[in-house]
């Protein structure tokens, strides 16, 4: 939950004097208070799909917003010259949303603008816009290989690349063998990484990119309490889709290959003279170790050209492709290059070996869940991590709650623990706040799923042992 | 083998321990313990002898070069006899034959003028092909030699040892931190390096000689002394018609190396056309952990001695482990000090300490190994040659033609040569359907063809 500088909490549980804020970013360099024309706007963020529950860890959606917007003087109308649209464009323009009480706000989103509809007939202009995941959700990368890293640093190197720069990663558990990007996108990357240790990860309404790992709710206490005088519903369902008592996690195990030839070129490549010939080769495995390359280059008639062609120099740009530059210095003369031999250590995958973690209580229906493939999880000690951790949390029930009709309250935050308190359905439940709606039509409402922090963690909170704080004792199974 | 030793992160303060975090340190103790007791080969230590004053190789030997591992010194100890004009060369190959040393003395003396040679190889050389290839050559004149051992060794590791190994209590005010638990790992990193090494296959055959009245050795293996370990050769002996076959053990440079060059004790002396299985406690007979002996199996003349096995194995007990981790954990299991100083102190047997002060060192060297013998040389001659292994590394390393054959000799697979005979070759071992990991086999020729050497490796 956020700090409440202006007194938001009181005023939202009055639900008086909402107020909205929209911000863009037109140049690039600094932001343009919009509010005098936002009419509405609404939003949408999730740290898991509230009806994949559990089982979408790592695979949150984008955050989404709409915003209304009066286009009386077509300042959104890209087609109209001379209007700020037109000017600066208008996809891709960051935006921001902010939203409070009484003057006072916080921020609810930011994002980018995706998309702007605004009709010929209408007076308004409707913005779709996405949050900063969109930008590397477009971005493909290629890399080297890396080897042993820790997720989070795995995690971290594909943020550089995506040059996210606000972001808090919490630290992970695992090392991941062999890691290696090949025009993969880079948030989709992201989100692999941080399912192969059931966490999360997700952009904040403040623009900052967070991973949560599966610890991350030991000793998170509630942060604010909501009953009746609170929300119109509240709505518990309970998620039998998502019992499952037998958990299967399927992993790739790995091994650096010896050194051999990776790559030998099929046809003869024509450098025009005085020329260059650039060739992007694919190596049928990822390279751990890159030796060298060896060619053979000719003219039209066979004879040698090797002192006038050269190529690229190593290593290849990718652990999987090497875009080559063959540079012909002869004035006279095309060359062919006929060979084109690399060596290397390749990467070889092992056959996929699962495991099991079976969680059934005799006389139980047996609800087996197969975990989906994910690249990087690579070994047994991964697989069985993620398996006894999803056998523990989905072997029992699991409610899920929803809220609706409350005042909204911008210091809310996705993850944050709250008390739900009914009188009927629910009396009293500590649940995480998974996704959040949040709209702003004259009032500012918004409504919340949860999810039931009880049974979330296989022993009491205080009884997992911090390393650098808990002492060693006489060893005790919780 | 596959992701046997499994990466582990470095934890920091403030991380919960996991049980997977836990599991895992421990399954790479156990990977480590299994590695300082794997049943592994001897080197042969190749006696060689000119007859004619041309290039002849008293010894030859080869290992993989790791380009990643930190073991860059080529350490050897060898004996020559030269006569007036020759010249002995130590030599290693790095797209072609470089000289090491040049050797002119006259008569009989450690080759290079020491006990001991070295040689840093951690610059200037490529090794290609990925081998470290080394030889022992005379030339020119007529001379003979031994190699009593060569290795590349000098291991200076990538994660140092732990200037202080972690000692965990219970209570309040002794909690671990994150760097007691990286400290453990750093021990687990320097072994892995230690244990990441070649594996010594040994060189076997059928060996007479025809001096008459006269014993002389017809294998000599070489071997690091680790403490609880037992030497096992089975042999078969033939034509026995008075004979003796013995088998000794004895300095590593024996009959020569000063003072305490001598025969430490006779482990068989057989007499009988029989076979022999001698399974030798070596932990009775005052050897030092950490010391190379030799052993050494020879015959009174015209006595067959055909070896089938060769080997150093752990007792027939088991192998003494003073301090088991537990490697079960649960899942907000709190550690005990017990369990944790279990952890620490059995890797801190594990350490290489050249004192004896361990009880399961992990020796670092990446030992060379020698290539075939000639079927000749003066007297003795061998026949049905062949390298057995206990299989425990992924890639078959060779040079020659043969095949592998499994240990009861229904099963095998060929090896062909290269087009340039005798050039270096690896065989994905996992390809062969018949040989598991820790069975046994040999690598040998049949008919015409001939294998060099051969060898397991990781890579």
């Amino acid at each position: 939950m956020k700090a409440d500088h202006d007194s938001i909490a009181t005023n939202a549980a009055l639900g008086t004097g909402a107020c909205l804020k929209v911000e863009i970013n037109w140049a690039s360099t600094t932001w343009t208070d919009e509010s005098a024309y936002a009419i509405a706007a609404s939003g949408h963020s999730e740290i898991m799909d509230p009806y994949a529950g559990l089982l979408s860890l790592g695979t949150a959606k984008l955050a989404t917003a709409t915003v209304t917007l009066s286009n009386t003087t077509r300042r959104y109308s890209a087609k109209v010259a001379g209007t700020q649209a037109a000017t600066y464009g208008i996809r891709d323009r960051g935006i921001r949303i902010s939203a409070g009480y009484a003057g006072g706000y916080e921020r609810v989103f930011t994002g980018k603008v995706v998309n702007c509809e605004a009709p010929e007939g209408a007076e308004t202009a409707v913005l779709t816009c996405h949050d900063l995941g969109s930008e590397p959700k477009r971005q493909e990368y290629t890399s080297t290989m890396y080897t042993n890293e820790e997720t989070k640093t795995w995690l971290g190197r594909i943020r550089a690349w995506a040059a996210v720069a606000s972001h808090s990663f919490e630290n992970t558990v695992h090392v991941i063998p062999y890691c290696y990007l090949d025009d993969d996108d880079l948030l989709g990357e992201m989100r692999k990484a941080a399912a192969s240790e059931a966490g999360v990860l997700f952009y904040d309404s403040d623009g900052t990119l967070h991973y949560w790992g599966a610890y991350h709710w030991i000793g998170k206490a509630s942060v604010a309490t909501f009953d009746r005088s609170d929300f119109v519903e509240l709505t518990p369902a309970l998620g039998y889709d998502n019992i499952y008592n037998i958990i299967s996690v399927t992993y790739s195990p790995q091994q650096k290959g010896r050194a051999t030839t990776v790559y030998q070129l099929k046809r003869p490549v024509m450098v025009p003279k005085s020329g260059t010939e650039t060739l992007t080769i694919n190596f049928p495995k990822p390279l751990a170790t890159w030796i060298g390359a060896t060619m053979a280059v000719v003219d039209g008639g066979g004879n040698d050209m090797s002192a006038a062609v050269t190529a690229s120099t190593g290593p290849p740009d990718g652990a999987q492709r090497w875009t080559v530059v063959f540079t012909n210095a002869s004035t006279k003369l095309a060359a062919w290059v006929t060979r084109f031999d690399v060596t290397g250590y390749p990467v070889d995958k092992r056959p996929a070996e699962t495991y099991t973690e079976d969680a059934s209580a005799v006389g139980e229906t047996d609800r087996r869940y197969d975990v989906p493939p994910n690249p990087y999880v690579q070994t047994e000690q991964q697989a069985r991590y993620l398996a006894k951790l999803l056998a523990q949390r989905l072997k029992v029930v699991r409610a899920v709650y929803t809220t609706s009709g409350m005042n909204g309250n911008p210091l809310l935050e996705l993850g944050d623990v709250v008390t739900l308190q009914g009188d009927i359905a629910v009396t009293s439940a500590t649940a995480i706040i998974t996704s959040i709606d949040w709209a702003f039509v004259d009032d500012y409402t918004m409504g919340l799923a949860c999810t039931d922090k009880a049974s979330l963690y296989g022993f009491t909170e205080s009884e997992y042992w911090t390393i650098g704080t808990s002492p060693c004792a006489a060893r005790v199974v919780a | 083998m596959l992701a046997a030793f499994p990466p582990i992160r470095e934890v920091e303060d403030g991380d919960y321990l996991s049980a997977t975090y836990m599991e895992t340190l421990v399954a790479r103790s156990e990977w480590l313990f299994g590695s300082a007791h794997s049943r592994t080969g001897l080197f042969l230590q190749r006696y060689g002898a000119s007859s004619n004053p041309g290039l002849y190789n008293i010894w030859e030997g080869e290992t993989v070069w790791h380009s990643w591992h930190p073991n860059t010194a080529l350490r050897i100890s060898a004996r020559v006899n030269l006569t007036a004009a020759a010249i002995a060369y130590l030599q290693v190959y790095d797209g072609a034959w470089v000289t090491l040393t040049t050797d002119t003395t006259n008569g009989d003396h450690w080759f290079g003028g020491s006990a001991q040679m070295e040689y840093d190889l951690s610059s200037g050389y490529t090794f290609a092909d990925g081998i470290v290839r080394v030889r022992l050559a005379v030339d020119t004149d007529t001379g003979n030699g031994t190699m009593y051992y060569a290795h590349l060794g000098d291991y200076t590791p990538i994660t140092a040892w732990p200037g202080t190994v972690p000692t965990f209590a219970d209570g309040a005010g002794n909690g671990p931190d994150a760097a007691d638990f990286n400290a453990v790992r750093d021990m687990q990193e320097y072994l892995y390096g230690c244990a990441m090494h070649p594996q010594q296959s040994s060189w076997i055959a059928t060996g007479t000689h025809a001096q008459g009245g006269a014993y002389l050795p017809l294998w000599r293996w070489m071997f690091r002394y680790s403490g609880l370990q037992r030497f096992y050769v089975q042999f078969v002996t033939t034509a026995m018609a008075g004979d003796h076959v013995y088998v000794y053990i004895q300095d590593v440079q024996y009959p020569n190396g000063g003072s305490g060059a001598s025969r430490l004790a006779t482990l068989a002396d057989v007499t009988t056309d029989t076979t022999t299985a001698l399974s030798q406690d070596l932990s009775g007979l005052g050897l030092t952990v950490g010391t190379r002996y030799c052993i050494e199996l020879g015959a009174t003349d015209g006595a067959y001695v055909e070896i089938l096995r060769a080997l150093m194995v752990d007792l027939v007990t088991g192998p003494a482990r003073t301090y088991v981790p537990d490697g079960t954990w649960a899942e907000g299991d709190q550690p005990a000090a017990a369990a944790l100083n279990l952890i620490a102190d059995d890797l801190e047997q594990m350490y290489p300490a050249s004192d004896g002060s361990t009880e399961s060192p992990i020796w670092y060297e990446h030992q060379l190994t020698t290539y075939a013998p000639p079927a000749a040389i003066g007297v003795i001659a061998y026949s049905a040659a062949q390298y057995r292994h206990t299989h425990r590394w992924r890639w078959l390393h060779w040079r020659g033609a043969g095949r592998l054959v499994s240990a009861d000799g229904l099963s095998y697979t060929s090896l062909s040569d290269t087009a340039t005979p005798g050039g270096t070759q690896a065989l994905d071992l996992d390809s062969v359907a018949w040989l598991d990991y820790g069975q046994e086999y040999t690598v040998e020729g049949y008919g015409s063809n001939t294998i060099l050497v051969a060898y397991e490796d990781y890579e």
